[in-house]
């Protein structure tokens, strides 16, 4: 029997008992991060990050029973031993390291390599077997220098208010949303942010984390104070429909997916800012590297050509499938 | 290259040309290197350096500095769906971009163009290797010599002109004439025009005139004449000192043909401005002329209508290709008008024209004294037979829908479209695909052709690109047929029963 396993309510542990990420509700789940389609209601255990859980209760529920460890702190479920460590996605986002009898394993969540003043460093956990995501895959996915992409969305945004143009910018309201607000200059213009990303901001304020304040955009502000403000929404908002068809507006949008022209020209935008908060392709070769694991197991993203190209430089791996979708802001429009 | 970059870059992604105008504005005023402005201006002006070699060769460049197999160097281009965007994905470079300007960089380039291949290709790597991602695809759009302007004609005039305070009209101008950066210096394109020049740059266009239905009467029939109405690009020829320009709307030039602007110098005399529209029928490009601002020197543009129709009357254009005169004609009765539409249909245009017969030249804004009346579109009755979720290139909410008419037994398609479709037929498109899709081939789905729609559309072409062997303009769903099947549908003979023989 392997140490981790998937069946169909996620990914099991069975001799520990529980499920990582789970799809569905099981009795104990361990969570590496809060996005929702890793982070599911109906467990009546839940396990994470203690910055993570805060998340979690707003998001499903203020009565579900979570639990919140440290990084690097242990627990023991029947025997295995559980410790989290830290992935970069987002705030409290977790690796999750699995031991049980000398095996080690470890699940990745999503993650990202680069550093990242929010959500911090990644930490490379040597394991046995990895299970690593893939959502940037492809070769063609290399990240440019982030303070330089930070840098194009101030200037797009400084050119906008002094045409008196309002910037709007697309970020998944948990994560990329706060990651840019801590990270535009904000002398430019005011910031505002849409509801459910000012709730998220107040859960990481009381957790101590120093996120600037920002205004929220409720639907009395007026038009007139928007001109050179960057107002930062979530993609499949309701508020992006009226922003779109009532004002003249400049649309960003900042992921890893606007590295290609293509994915840039699919959605109506006026500019694409490559942010993101995934490993790129060196990242995910660097993390399988730093690893050292004999087995890696490739999750959702290009799992059929990440793990044929490891198979290929001699590393054995193998697609394993999951319901985790490559993309946040689908399961966000989901909700 | 860097700044270059950054402009063409966000061009690019944006359609709003006010967006567009503060982008450029900002990238004028940040200090750029007067030279590396100048060759910005030449290649968003639309001239085109010779290619140094073809995307194929960046591609066999790829594989030789790289050691990412070819399995997935294919992966790669069919996800981006571009082969110069691959290569410059996956090429080695620098993550901070290059100190190089533009300027230097061209330079370097034409220098290239002499050299041996292998002198050619060991260029292009090294330049790899200094560039971004987002760098090197634009220089390998210029090296490929399929760069294209995100910014061209009247609108580039206008921001440089905004910028420098200088005539728009003479910037875009001379952003048209082939000179070389080399030997132009900035001031070149921002000085105000002289008086030869004057004589060359576009009038402004009136905008469009207003919209009316054929059930209103815009005063009395006597006071108006009126003229076929062609959708087309609107143009003015300029025939000053013996040369011919003819400006669009768009302040392009279009390309000197000799026997356009030949015809013009034989027929019509020197000195003279003529409004035209430009439609591109089975027959060829035609230039249909149907107002006169300027005659033998003399400005008619305050003159009655009348006048200056009296005038473009007595122009015989019979030898000159592909111009034709559009003489006004008295309006009888608004009665008249219906019978008058269908004759218009008949001869390929897309309405009625009318204009006052004591009018000037419109200087105003909006023009009140010339009003159209629109066609109503073909209405065909067809079946739909594919679908097509989040089309490449179009917005992610979109559905394009491809529908057929029937030739024997068989259903050909013949017109694709995404407008038209409101929520209640997106509904009933969605649903029905969910239970009646027969194949799919990659994004698009095969559907049992069984939902009917009228597909309304403004006139139809033959072409041999297409199986059904014409091609609709404009088509878009009109309204959706609940009681109908495939039994009920048109046929193709029909549709090529509506082409017009011009």
């Amino acid at each position: 029997m392997s140490l981790l396993e998937v069946n169909k309510y996620g990914i099991y542990c069975p001799q520990g008992d529980f499920y990582i990420d789970p799809w569905r509700g099981v009795e104990r789940a361990v969570i590496t991060h809060a996005h929702s389609d890793h982070a599911r209601r109906g467990s009546k255990y839940y396990l994470s990050h203690k910055l993570t859980v805060p998340v979690l209760q707003y998001r499903l529920g203020k009565n579900i029973r979570a639990e919140g460890l440290e990084y690097g702190e242990t627990v023991h479920l029947n025997g295995v031993r559980v410790s989290l460590h830290p992935a970069a996605h987002i705030v409290g986002s977790s690796q999750i390291r699995v031991e049980y009898k000398g095996e080690v394993w470890v699940v990745t969540g999503d993650y990202k390599v680069k550093d990242d003043e929010l959500a911090g460093s990644f930490e490379p956990v040597r394991c046995h077997s990895f299970l690593t995501e893939s959502t940037f895959g492809l070769p063609i996915y290399n990240w440019p220098d982030d303070t330089g992409v930070i840098g194009d969305i101030n200037d797009w945004w400084s050119i906008n208010a002094a045409n008196s143009i309002p910037s709007v910018l697309l970020g998944y309201s948990l994560g990329k949303s706060q990651r840019i607000v801590f990270s535009v200059d904000h002398t430019v213009g005011p910031v505002y942010v849409h509801p459910a990303i000012g709730d998220i901001n107040s859960i990481y304020i009381q957790s101590g984390i120093a996120i600037p304040e920002v205004r929220t955009l409720l639907p009395d502000v007026p038009f007139q104070s928007l001109s050179n403000a960057l107002i930062i929404l979530p993609p499949g908002s309701k508020e992006l429909d009226r922003m779109r068809s009532e004002y003249e507006c400049s649309i960003g949008c900042a992921s890893g997916w606007m590295a290609v022209r293509r994915q840039r020209n699919a959605r109506r935008i006026d500019r694409g800012f490559v942010l993101s908060d995934h490993a790129d392709w060196h990242g995910l070769l660097q993390a399988v590297e730093n690893s050292q694991a004999g087995r890696v197991f490739v999750t959702h993203g290009y799992t059929a050509e990440f793990s044929r190209y490891l198979l290929e430089k001699g590393i054995q791996a193998a697609a394993l499938e999951t319901l985790y979708t490559n993309d946040e802001e689908e399961a966000e429009e989901s909700e | 290259m860097r700044k270059f970059t950054a402009l063409v870059s966000a061009l690019e992604q944006t359609s709003s040309a006010r967006q567009k105008t503060a982008l450029f504005s900002a990238y004028l005023a940040s200090g750029t290197d007067e030279a590396d402005v100048v060759w910005t201006l030449h290649l968003l002006g639309g001239k085109k350096p010779e290619a140094l070699c073809s995307p194929r060769r960046l591609m066999r460049l790829l594989d030789r500095c790289t050691a990412i197999p070819a399995w997935l160097i294919d992966r790669c281009r069919r996800e981006t769906g571009e082969v110069t965007e691959t290569v410059s994905l996956l090429a080695n470079g620098s993550r901070t971009g290059s100190r190089i300007g533009l300027y230097t960089l061209m330079n370097e380039i034409e220098t290239q163009r002499d050299r041996t291949v292998e002198s050619r290709d060991a260029f292009i790597q090294s330049a790899w290797e200094n560039l971004t991602a987002a760098e090197r695809y634009l220089f390998n759009k210029i090296v490929t010599g399929t760069f294209k302007s995100p910014l061209r004609g009247m609108l580039l005039g206008k921001c440089v002109a905004d910028v420098f305070k200088t005539d728009r009209y003479a910037v875009t101008y001379r952003l048209t004439l082939n000179r070389h950066p080399e030997t132009t210096s900035l001031s070149y394109y921002t000085v105000p025009p002289d008086d030869s020049e004057k004589r060359l740059i576009p009038r402004p266009f009136p905008p469009h005139p207003k919209e009316i239905t054929l059930k209103e009467s815009p005063g009395n029939p006597e006071d108006w004449y009126y003229y076929p109405y062609y959708k087309g690009i609107r143009c003015h020829i300029v025939y000053k000192s013996g040369h011919v320009l003819i400006w669009t709307s768009q302040g392009e030039l279009l390309p000197e043909y000799e026997s356009l602007t030949g015809g013009i110098i034989r027929y019509v005399a020197d000195n003279s401005v003529l409004d035209a529209v430009l439609t591109n029928a089975r027959t060829g490009i035609g230039l249909h002329i149907h107002d006169l601002q300027e005659y033998d020197g003399r400005d008619l543009r305050n003159e009655p209508l009348e006048k200056r129709s009296q005038l473009l009357n007595r122009l015989d254009l019979t030898g000159a290709e592909g111009f034709h005169i559009v003489p006004g004609k008295p309006v009888g009765s608004w009665r008249e008008m219906h019978s008058l539409m269908r004759e218009m249909q008949a001869i390929g245009a897309q309405g009625i024209l009318l204009k006052q017969r004591d009018a000037p030249y419109p200087s105003e804004h909006p023009v009140k004294r010339w009003v159209s009346i629109q066609a109503d579109p073909h209405i065909v009755i067809a079946v739909l037979l594919y679908i097509e979720y989040k089309p490449e290139n179009g917005p992610e909410d979109e559905l394009l829908c491809t529908f057929a008419v029937r030739s024997g037994e068989t259903l050909v398609p013949f017109a694709k479209t995404a407008s038209g479709i409101d929520k209640r037929m997106r509904e009933i498109i969605d649903q029905f695909a969910a239970e009646h899709t027969v194949e799919r081939f990659g994004p698009v789905r095969q559907v049992r052709p069984g939902l009917v729609f009228e597909i309304a559309f403004e006139s139809v072409e033959p072409s041999h690109r297409h199986k059904s062997g014409l091609t609709v303009s404009s088509p878009r769903v009109h309204r959706y047929l609940p009681g109908k099947t495939v039994r009920d549908i048109d046929t193709v003979e029909s549709l090529r029963k509506l082409i017009v023989i011009r």
